[in-house]
């Protein structure tokens, strides 16, 4: 059964408990209502018959014409409570009360109507003052006897109402404490059981999770039912079945890429090795030319031949330059917490010397402390720095800025010239190996230091980017992880 | 002089660059005697007196030996490995003299026991003093253990 | 008891299992609390018979022949009085008068009939004591008379025979019947004779006029046809069947008169709840035809009862015995100290109507 379910179930049995109690509650106290009422008019016939009987023995005694007025009114009285008490008592032993009652209660009003009409008859009857006829003793014995049979069951008619009043109101209170515990308990068992269901399954996924999330992909929760953690522990299987094939799929791609990396070391070192060679013997035979010969070549033969030299050093930088990237992907970062600023601040003392015959202004602002391999960071702040300084040579200074903005995770490092810029279109274009903005003839170097840059940053998990204003100037943005002592 | 003492061993399959470096110790007037092997096992044969070089005297040995690592037949590293575990020769300097800038072949090198480890330069100004230094250092300033 | 212990014991339960105090167990069993409430609260055999232990207790009662008599003869039949653990000794009698005179000769433990002869044994100084009514009616007795010797209205009694069992509840009848009606027992004639030679009396001519009993009314009535008349008078009649005990016996046998009281009280339930039956029943024991039976049935209110009106049924009886000389005492003696109302009360209290 699904959690949800239950959870409905406990709602809707509580919902339904409660529905069933007011209505019994209703039935009841409308039973209640009726038996209070049945009770008081039980009392009220009591009350009525006695006080009929009073008047009923002051005639008797005084023949007053009043007091048998007042018991005719009264006999009036009780015969309509008796009317009313007929209709509303619905227990077939008191309805069959309540007829008697009127039986009794008729031959009492029989009796009396019967002595009036005797002393009527016999006006030598004075009022009490001498013993009525012998006839007229016997009624008033009988009449006696039965009001006392009346009153008997009169009582009886009243106790029975008290006796079906209390057992409504007791039978209240039971079936109120009945619907109530029943309602508690089984609200009770209802969470218990689904707290139990809950703490079992919760900590089956847990362990599950914490097996899986070790790295045991192979790991399966063992799952029972149909409820939502049941799902769930289902949905936590296949997700793991899920990352076990990829991961065997990203092993099997890992060791595609690990023999396709080996070829090419082999093949950077073989072009390391092989390709200097050749390079060499170009240089130094030319070189040897020069020397041997000299006397034999003119200054266009020399020049020439300086050229072939010339070309020969820049492809072993190219070369060198070249092996150097592809070094950078593989070797291995050595990451510790650098401080930004020093780092920052000893590469540019490299070039303080370089350019000290212009105006140099360098401004470093406030650093932030990053995460990274110092001695790659710093290949990266050398070729900005160099750049910037390369860039700005055709300007009468040389203003450089270096500044850092810090991000959430991430810190942003920057460094602005005012040299010649770039046009943003071709923004692309530089960072890619071997790709320049600028002729060989205006700007010297191979063009593989910012592809070279941005590959390190990357490999520490930052981006790299620029932007630039033709003869403006250029910032040049790189993004490395914020220290964690950081502040 | 048929017990011609060499004293230095050039180990190099490229004859361009032996040609170079035999210039370069010319040019800087280190006239001691060269022998060269085009492969590791002529360079072996010859130190350990094997082969060819079988009626050599294995007490002989050169006073630096300078070592290509990309070589045919047996490897220079194969050859360093074997000098250097090798209790006759262990001592003799081996500088190597390669033309990669291979990180691993560095250290590689320098766990077997060179002396020197050198990439040579393309420019051949910086080649030629580069070989000539260790050619002056090795052969006469360095005083051998014996 | 258990009506009033419930609420406070399910309250201290409930409170318990809210507290969570309770054991494990205890919760299990009290999932089916408010299932055994209620099936406790809607069982109604609250007072179930208590089961005999030990030998039963022998006992003679002396009863009469009568539907009157059923609230005895149904707790004799359906066994309600073995269930006391009593070994009872039913003797029949065709009158209650004549089960009394067994029980005043020492032949029966305990008797039942009609008040009157009950009123002439203790104003004739016997020690007995009444145990209870049984059954009442104001409709056991009756005059029937022949219309063809002109009697129409009771007026026209006077100066007729009418035939009477002498000193007995139908004498009483008569008596109250006539005076009430103004006439004087010396306006008419009156010829005693047994109950069973009445109808032969009427319907012969030897009387004009029969003051009977049930279920001889009905017996004459069927003879006379449509030449008779029949005065009841619900009036001046109230006769209450009694069960009596010598006081004696109610002294040494106290227990023995609860379980008889308590026999009789299951009978009445069982008659009031069972007509059909009782009477088909009552019909077979008595061996009466159930035509009279049925007649008969409803004239009486069957209720295991003492009240009031037994002292004033008494009372009335007694002075008009002495009046009439059918008794020796001169005094109407205090009936009260002839009841003993003892062992209804611890039976079934609310049954005792009776001011002391």
């Amino acid at each position: 059964m699904k959690i949800e379910t239950r959870l409905k179930l406990n709602y809707l049995i509580s919902l339904s408990v409660i529905i069933i109690l007011l209505i019994v509650l209703v039935w009841i106290y409308r039973m209640m209502i009726k038996a209070e009422e049945n009770e008081d008019l039980a009392a009220d016939i009591r009350k009525n018959a006695l006080e009929r009987i009073m008047f009923r023995d002051e005639y008797l005694m005084t023949n007053v014409e009043r007091a048998r007025a007042q018991f005719i009114s009264k006999t009036k009285t009780v015969d309509n409570l008796l009317t009313r008490a007929l209709h509303n008592f619905t227990k077939t032993s008191d309805k069959a009360l309540c007829e008697e009652i009127q039986k009794s209660f008729d031959i009492t009003n029989t009796i009396f109507s019967r002595i009036v009409n005797i002393r009527a008859k016999d006006s030598n009857l004075r009022r009490g003052s001498i013993a009525s006829p012998e006839g007229e003793q016997r009624l008033i014995g009988q009449l006696i006897l039965k009001a006392y049979d009346l009153n008997g069951k009169i009582a009886r008619l009243n106790d029975s109402a008290e006796l079906t009043a209390t057992n409504v109101r007791e039978a209240l209170v039971l079936l109120l404490l009945c619907f109530i515990s029943l309602m508690v308990i089984s609200n009770i068992y209802n969470s218990v059981s689904i707290g139990n269901l809950l703490g079992k399954r919760v900590k089956m996924i847990s362990e599950g999770t914490t097996i899986i999330g070790a790295g045991n992909l192979g790991y399966r929760i063992a799952v029972s039912g149909d409820d939502e953690l049941s799902i769930l522990a289902r949905q936590t299987n296949d997700m793991a079945a899920q990352l076990q094939n990829s991961y065997a799929a990203l092993e099997q791609e890992i060791g595609y890429r690990e023999s396709a990396n080996r070829e090419l070391e082999a093949f950077s070192y073989s072009v390391s090795h092989d390709l200097r060679t050749p390079l060499r013997a170009i240089n130094g035979f030319s070189a040897a030319v020069i020397e041997d010969y000299a006397d034999k070549l003119d200054d266009e033969g020399k020049r020439l031949l300086n050229v072939i030299n010339d070309n020969a050093k820049k492809m072993g930088h190219l070369i060198d330059d070249l092996l150097a990237f592809s070094r950078i992907g593989r070797q291995e970062l050595k990451k510790q917490e650098i401080d930004m600023h020093v780092l920052f601040n000893s590469a540019a003392q490299n070039f303080i010397y370089t350019v000290s015959e212009r105006v140099f202004h360098l401004d470093i602002k406030p650093m932030l402390a990053a995460i990274g391999d110092p001695v790659l960071i710093t290949q990266v702040i050398i070729n900005l720095l160099s750049n910037a300084i390369k860039f700005s040579e055709p300007k009468d200074s040389i203003d450089i800025e270096i500044g850092c903005s810090p991000e959430e995770h991430e810190n942003i490092y920057y460094v602005k010239d005012h040299g010649v810029g770039f046009d943003m279109q071709f923004a692309d274009n530089l960072f890619g190996v071997f790709q320049r903005l600028h002729s060989q003839d205006q700007f010297e170097g191979t063009g593989v230091g910012l592809a070279l840059s941005q590959r390190i940053i990357h490999r520490h998990g930052g981006r790299m980017w620029a932007e630039g204003i033709v003869n403006e100037g250029a910032i040049f943005y790189f993004t490395l992880p914020k220290s964690r002592n950081a502040e | 002089m048929n017990e011609k003492v060499v004293e230095i061993l050039l180990v190099e399959d490229n004859p361009t660059d032996v040609e170079l470096t035999l210039r370069a110790f010319k040019k800087n007037n280190i006239t001691n005697s060269v022998h060269v092997s085009k492969d590791g096992q002529d360079a072996l044969d010859f130190i350990f007196a094997h082969g060819k070089y079988a009626d050599r005297a294995i007490n002989f040995t050169p006073k630096v030996i300078l070592l290509d690592l990309q070589l045919p037949k047996v490897s220079g590293m194969e050859v360093l490995r074997r000098i250097k575990s090798d209790e006759r020769t262990k001592l003799v300097p081996v500088v190597v003299l390669s033309s990669s800038k291979e990180e691993q072949d560095l250290i590689e090198s320098y766990k077997l026991g060179v002396n020197s480890y050198i990439t040579k330069p393309i420019d051949f100004e910086n080649f030629s003093k580069a070989v000539s230094t260790v050619g002056y250092y090795w052969t006469l300033f360095n005083q051998p253990p014996l | 008891m258990w009506c009033t212990n419930v609420p406070s014991m399910a309250f201290s339960l409930l409170v318990s299992v809210l507290s969570g105090r309770c054991p494990p167990g205890v919760k299990r069993a009290i999932a089916f609390f408010p299932l055994i409430v209620f099936l406790s609260a809607f069982s109604t055999g609250c007072n179930q018979p208590q089961t005999q232990t030990g030998p039963p207790e022998k006992i003679t009662i002396a009863y009469s022949t009568l539907p009157h008599t059923t609230v005895f003869h149904i707790a004799f039949l359906k066994g309600f009085l073995s269930a006391e653990g009593l070994e009872v000794k039913a003797n029949p009698f065709p009158f209650g008068k004549l089960a009394l005179d067994a029980l005043l000769e020492g032949k029966a433990d305990m008797a039942t009939q009609a008040d009157t002869p009950v009123m002439f044994a203790i104003t004739g100084g016997k020690k007995i004591y009444i145990i209870a009514q049984i059954a009442s009616s104001s409709r056991s007795e009756a005059i029937v008379a022949r219309k063809d010797r002109g009697i129409a209205t009771p007026y026209d009694l006077k100066g007729k025979k009418i035939g009477v069992s002498l000193g007995t509840a139908n004498d009483f009848f008569m008596d109250s019947f006539l005076t009430t009606h103004g006439i004087s027992r010396n306006e008419v004639k009156i010829v005693n004779m047994t109950l069973g030679e009445m109808a032969d009396a009427i319907i012969k001519g030897r009387v004009d006029a029969v003051s009977t009993w049930v279920p001889f009314i009905q017996q004459v009535e069927n003879r006379l046809g449509n030449k008779g008349i029949t005065f009841y008078d619900e009036a001046i009649f109230h006769e209450p069947l009694c069960l009596t005990a010598s006081q004696e016996f109610v002294k040494h046998h106290p227990e023995a008169v609860k379980k008889v009281l308590r026999a009789l009280v299951r009978a009445e339930k069982f008659i009031n709840e069972n007509p059909e039956e009782s009477r088909r029943l009552v019909s077979e024991f008595i061996k009466m035809d159930r035509t009279s039976v049925d007649q008969i049935f409803n004239l009486f209110d069957y209720k295991v009862i003492l009240d009031q009106t037994l002292l004033v049924s008494l009372e009335d009886q007694a002075k008009w015995a002495i009046k009439n000389k059918l008794t020796r005492a001169r005094t109407i003696p205090n009936f009260i100290d002839f009841i003993y109302t003892d062992a209804l009360k611890s039976v079934k209290s609310d049954a005792v109507r009776l001011i002391r």
